[in-house]
């Protein structure tokens, strides 16, 4: 009978636990699992557009004639409470925790997506694995209602194509919010965002017969960059020019890269990328910063259209010699681009100065942005070619022959 | 009144317990009759013995508990038939030691002087023989009754190793321990227990091994036991365990000789009870729990990995539908996104949250189990049919529950029977209530909370005075060779510290290796 108290104690301390009963339980069927989120402006309200998965669709094994997601919009003074006037629309509480994309509208891109951001990283519900992308000469509203075949949610499409994309192509990125935000914070740096953007009509995408083909006349396609000028949006890369960015800022998994014979009209050899460092060095020569950026890539032999004795030593250094010369011309035109046209320093050229010379950095961190189109830069790619493939010599002379 | 009723009929029994036997054979087989209520299955043969029939004898025994040849062979023929000639009423007064030295030709024999032991005797199966005028009785082993015989044992079964298992008969289970450790030192010592039932129990263990401390306490606590009756080796485990209060068995039970003699190699000690097949073992550890028998029959890697499984099914038995609540409930961000849509795609429709939802099929589970349990065999079947039948399928298809629960469930209650002691996975699946209630109150938070009391409370028991954890806490490197890891043969060097204190080690371990090839031989082959 001694010990009884602290037994009671112990009891009631447990219990004490227990009131808290279920506190911010939510059943999976009471949640509206989002996908995507689309921020749009509308005169000077955010526009806020959500794909909710339709859990029963999505896993369902038979057909039917309802859609895998549904997307709601309401509009608001800030993007939270947007959100929360969802609730006006859709049955169920909005789950933000699985969200796949972020896709600002290009109007609201051009304005700036700073304001926006700060919801984004300060909602304790999301994760940051989400990617930032921007809508291409749209809405957001009007890409999300876009279904898609393969992946029963469009999202999702989107996610693993920016994967893909990243990883066998390199002219996209997974951008998260937390490369944005340190990217546009950091002085000498800006960000990127990827662009989607639809091929189609979009209003045709959002009907069900748009999954019913075999070639789905709308469809998204994720394949350039969206430069930006701190928050706002500055203009578009091309896939080539994204591609050159992705080598420069050294993003670069694997890739393709294509060069004509010597003889034009026979064709081209292409290699396959499959390892590419960068680097870049500053530095600063009587008040005038340079730029070194060296590209090494290793490459294997991919496809061979041209007459070539790939088993000779110097035949394989003639076509690095080539390369090395598509690829300079390449990332100079990125670099060149950036630097006339868009004016936006998204390689981080500020930033790099600002490590090797700081004294310097002092006196043109105001006027960066003025300064920074003129900074003298300089390419040097490095190809090596590792592997011929499967076949050593092109059989394209003996067919010839 | 029932206090009065009571009284008066114990008191007639305490009195003849220690009444010593009277020199008429008429007066004592009186007595005996009236306090046995004349009971049928009691044989009172009464004769006259002798040359001239002057020596008034009685044998007295229970029918069914002895064997009849042997009562007639050795005992009836011998007085009756044998001894015809031998002029009996002219030694006088000797007559019961000549007959006990030189008539009697049963193996054990035992003197006889009061009416308890009489009782004692007559009622476990012995013949005892009295003679009028001698205040003393013979009672002569002939115990042997119908019992069922060595079988392979329904628990615990193994795919190699022995097939034996213990039966009910103590004599039997003795013997099956003689035949495995034919040591001098292995010591049997037997106690009748139990006011009313006087069942043998028998304390078996391997004297220089065994830790002395634990034996006596053993004995000790064998000798605290103050009960009417003891039916199952079950009633002495509760009365000597060390705690009550505890979802954990601290005593160890098999119906395999192997195994019980393996632990009694150890230095533990066996207790064996008279109509149990169920051999106690003491001190029972934690890990003891997760050695099974043919962990050491098969090769050392094999056992290694069997025994991760063992642990890996403890963990899944006891948490899987406390995670799945959490998850599910509270943590729907841990779920990656396409197995998130497709259980939130099952719970469509689903009436119930998910904890009553679980609780609702683990209760069934509990339901169904316990019917295939009692239920004679031949209902088993269909039990199993409506089971499956009616909670996986019709349950699912009409929306009560969803499928991803069933699985759980499934998980669960297969996960749960992997423990190779049935004591053990009683425990996991009350445990696992507690922790589903943990779940759906505070999610993951609760179910670590119940983890750390979980091992707080494992900590804190103890078997027989070894700590219920340990090789782990406290940890002792030497006896982790044969905790979660079964190393080779040969490594198993020494017995676990904290149960044997003396003589830790077995035998010196070497690895066996092939015989070196000769030098000559070397030579040769390089010629």
């Amino acid at each position: 009978m001694k010990q009884k108290p602290l037994l009671k104690l112990a009891t009631l301390s447990l219990c004490a636990l227990l009131l808290s009963g279920c506190w911010s339980k939510r059943e999976l069927n009471e949640l509206g699992i989002v996908t995507a989120i689309g921020i749009d402006l509308q005169d000077d309200q955010y526009k806020v557009t959500v794909q909710v998965i339709n859990p029963s669709e999505v896993s369902s094994q038979e057909m039917t004639t309802r859609t895998a997601v549904s997307t709601y919009t309401a509009v608001g003074n800030s993007i939270f409470e947007a959100i929360r006037r969802l609730v006006t629309q859709t049955p169920r509480q909005v789950y933000m925790a699985h969200v796949r994309e972020i896709i600002f509208g290009e109007e609201m891109a051009k304005k700036g997506i700073g304001k926006a951001l700060d919801f984004l990283s300060r909602d304790h519900e999301m994760r940051t694995d989400f990617h930032l992308t921007v809508a291409e000469g749209m809405e957001a509203e009007d890409l999300l209602k876009v279904l898609t075949p393969l992946e029963r949610i469009p999202a999702e499409k989107a996610y693993s194509s920016i994967k893909a994309g990243e990883k066998y192509w390199a002219p996209v990125q997974s951008v998260k919010i937390s490369d944005v935000l340190s990217a546009m914070l950091s002085e000498g740096d800006n960000p990127v965002l990827t662009g989607m953007r639809v091929v189609g009509d979009p209003e045709q995408g959002s009907n069900l017969d748009n999954v019913e083909k075999v070639n789905s006349p709308t469809r998204i396609k994720i394949s350039r960059l969206a430069v930006f000028q701190k928050d706002h949006l500055a203009g578009w890369l091309t896939e080539n020019q994204s591609k050159g960015y992705s080598y420069i800022v050294d993003k670069v998994h694997s890739s393709a890269e294509f060069v004509p014979c010597k003889d034009a009209d026979k064709g081209g050899i292409t290699l396959e990328v499959f390892d590419s460092t960068s680097s870049m060095e500053a530095v600063v020569q009587a008040g005038n910063p340079k730029v070194t950026i060296s590209i090494n890539i290793e490459a294997g032999i991919a496809e061979v259209e041209c007459p070539l004795k790939l088993s000779e030593t110097a035949v394989i250094h003639q076509v690095e010699k080539q390369f090395e010369k598509r690829m300079n011309n390449m990332v100079t035109g990125t670099v060149e681009v950036l630097q006339q046209d868009l004016k936006s320093d998204v390689l981080g050229f500020g930033e790099l100065i600002h490590r090797t010379d700081k004294t310097y950095w002092k006196t043109v961190q105001e006027d960066w942005e003025n300064i920074f189109p003129d900074v003298e830069t300089d390419v040097k790619v490095n190809v090596k070619i590792k592997r011929t493939g499967t076949i050593v010599d092109s059989y394209q002379k003996d067919m010839e022959g | 009144m029932p206090r009065y009723s009571r009284r008066k009929r114990q008191t007639p029994k305490e009195e003849t317990s220690t009444d010593k036997l009277g020199k008429s054979l008429q007066t004592n087989i009186a007595q005996f009759k009236q306090t046995l209520g004349d009971s049928t299955d009691i044989v009172i043969r009464n004769f006259k013995a002798g040359q001239t029939g002057s020596m008034d004898i009685a044998v007295l025994y229970t029918s069914g508990l002895v064997n009849e040849a042997i009562v007639h062979d050795f005992v009836l023929d011998t007085l009756m038939v044998q001894i015809r000639q031998t002029p009996l009423d002219t030694i006088e007064k000797q007559d019961y030691q000549i007959i006990k030295d030189f008539a009697m030709t049963g193996g054990n024999i035992t003197d006889i002087d009061t009416m308890g032991k009489l009782f004692d005797h007559v009622l476990s199966g012995d013949t005892v023989v009295m003679l009028d005028g001698s205040i003393q009785a013979m009672a002569i082993d002939t115990r042997d009754w119908e019992s069922r015989g060595v079988e392979e044992p329904s628990t615990q079964s193994v795919v190699r190793g022995p097939k034996e298992g213990f039966t009910e008969t103590l004599r039997t289970n003795t013997a099956l321990m003689r035949r495995r450790i034919k040591d001098e030192n292995l010591w049997i010592r037997t106690k009748p227990i139990g006011k009313k039932s006087k069942t043998d129990v028998a304390v078996v263990y391997l004297n220089g091994v065994a830790d002395e401390k634990v034996v006596k306490e053993v004995y000790h606590r064998l000798d605290k036991i103050n009960i009417d009756a003891i039916l199952d080796s079950g009633y002495v485990e509760e009365l000597i365990q060390d705690e009550t209060y505890t979802p954990f068995p601290t005593v160890y039970n098999s119906e395999r000789p192997d195994t019980i003699a393996a632990g009694i190699l150890e230095g533990k000690i066996a207790i064996i009870v008279d109509g149990s097949p169920f051999v106690l073992l003491v001190p029972a550890l934690f890990v003891n729990f997760f050695q099974a028998a043919e962990d050491y029959f098969q090769r050392a890697d094999f056992s290694t990995l069997i025994r991760m499984v063992r642990y890996l099914a403890f963990f899944l038995a006891m948490l899987t539908p406390s995670v799945y609540i959490a998850l599910t409930t509270y943590h729907q961000e841990m779920i990656p996104t396409s197995l998130l849509v497709s259980l939130s795609a099952q719970r469509e429709g689903v009436p119930f949250p998910a904890f009553v939802e679980a609780l609702l099929m683990e209760i069934t589970f509990e339901i169904l189990r316990e019917a295939g349990v009692r239920l004679p065999k031949a209902v088993g079947s269909a039990i199993s049919i409506v089971g499956a039948l009616v909670l996986g399928q019709a349950a699912v298809e009409a929306g009560i529950v969803s499928s991803a629960m069933v699985i759980v469930v499934s998980l669960t209650a297969i996960s749960s029977f992997v423990s190779p002691s049935f004591s053990f996975a009683i425990s996991i699946r009350m445990l696992r209530f507690g922790f589903m209630i943990l779940a759906a109150t505070l999610g993951l938070f609760g179910i670590l909370l119940g983890l750390i009391i979980l091992t707080l409370h494992l900590s804190s028991l103890r078997s027989f005075g070894v700590p219920y954890l340990s090789p782990m806490a406290p940890f002792i490197v030497a006896d982790q060779k044969d905790a979660i890891l079964r190393f080779p043969r040969w490594k198993l060097t020494t017995r676990p510290r904290l149960i044997s204190q003396q003589k830790i080690t077995r035998e010196n371990g070497e690895a066996p290796k092939p015989p070196k090839r000769s030098r000559r031989k070397k030579r040769k082959k390089q010629e």
